[in-house]
């Protein structure tokens, strides 16, 4: 619940920062921070396989956005037409991130186009990283 | 930094920037300012969320009226933000430089304008060469990234809208006439530098 809860709160203190450029940046490299921190914070209190629960339950509804879009669930609905947008959306705290990528392009989408699918596994990855590190 | 303030730090900081721009932008939370939040709320309440959807409804538009600089808008019956749910600008040669979140700012076909229910062709009325530079201007963030909410400032991302009007106002001509945070397409076409060539859907 805390990953969740700091997550959407990210969404809105990054999404407004927008309005306000670099602070947005600033606020993308804390948010990766902050989020390392509470990979170590549950590492103290919960096991492995607790840890790599929550590592997934807290990203769910970026997994679901992206393998609904890759798995063309969203032609299903005329409303699933939005499943891309709020895929963006709930990837917010790290886009301007991804704004400082090169504008590559592949396969005439542009770089941070297939970020938006990795993100979720890769905020999981970072909320499980500190289990890597060996404990005292 | 602390348990309690890893959990509240993006919380509080939200609310501090929610109140600084509702701060800087009062003046476009009243009805009669027609600004994009303000219609959005209102037909947010009626059931309409985002851009509207609908059945393509071909029809001959006659874009061979345009030049490159000019407006095109598109929309469908529902749009939550205005009448028109998006917006390019032509570059000439039957192409229009557009924003989507799967392609960036990229270059598109004309005629996937002909589908919408809505369509709305704007003559923007500048000089050739001050629409030549707008336009280049636009060209040269071909491939920079989407958000659907950006904000006008900043110039790392980028919807629809944004584009076109920051392609003008790098030339002087400012196409937002009430200072929106963010601009809707329909707001381009009250715009005092743009007459309407052609109007579909109505």
């Amino acid at each position: 619940m805390r990953a969740i809860f700091i997550h959407l709160s990210a969404i809105l203190a990054v999404g407004l920062a927008i309005y306000f450029p670099l602070l947005d940046i600033i606020l993308a490299a804390i948010y990766i921070y902050v989020i390392w921190r509470e990979g170590c914070y549950c590492r103290l209190r919960c096991g492995r396989i607790t840890m790599a629960a929550v590592a997934i339950i807290w990203q769910l509804p970026g997994y679901l956005l992206a393998g609904a879009i890759l798995l063309s669930v969203e032609s299903v609905a005329q409303f699933s037409y939005y499943f891309i947008f709020m895929l963006e959306l709930w990837d917010t705290p790290v886009l301007p991130l991804f704004s400082l990528l090169p504008d590559w392009t592949w396969l005439d989408r542009p770089l941070y186009y297939y970020l938006l699918f990795l993100t979720a596994p890769l905020l999981s990855l970072l909320y499980y990283s500190p289990e890597f590190i060996k404990k005292d | 930094m602390s348990d309690a303030a890893r959990l509240s730090i993006f919380g509080l900081v939200g609310l501090l920037l929610l109140l600084l721009v509702m701060g800087a932008n009062q003046h476009l939370l009243s009805s009669s300012s027609g600004s994009v939040i303000y219609t959005y709320v209102t037909n947010f309440a009626e059931g309409e969320i985002g851009t509207g959807y609908g059945s393509p409804t071909p029809g001959l538009v006659p874009f061979a009226q345009l030049e490159p600089g000019d407006i095109v808008l598109g929309g469908w019956p529902n749009t939550a933000y205005g009448r028109y749910s998006h917006a390019g600008l032509y570059l000439g040669g039957h192409e229009v430089l557009e924003g989507y979140v799967d392609y960036g700012l990229s270059i598109q076909e004309l005629s996937t304008y002909e589908d919408y229910s809505l369509v709305c062709l704007l003559r923007v009325n500048a000089p050739a060469e001050v629409k030549a530079r707008a336009v280049a201007y636009a060209l040269d963030k071909e491939k920079e990234m989407f958000y659907p909410l950006a904000f006008k400032d900043g110039d790392r991302l980028w919807n629809c809208t944004k584009i076109i009007w920051r392609a003008y106002a790098e030339q002087g001509i400012d196409l937002d006439e009430i200072n929106d945070l963010w601009i809707a397409p329909e707001s381009l076409a009250h715009s005092r530098w743009v007459s309407v060539l052609y109007e579909k859907g109505f």
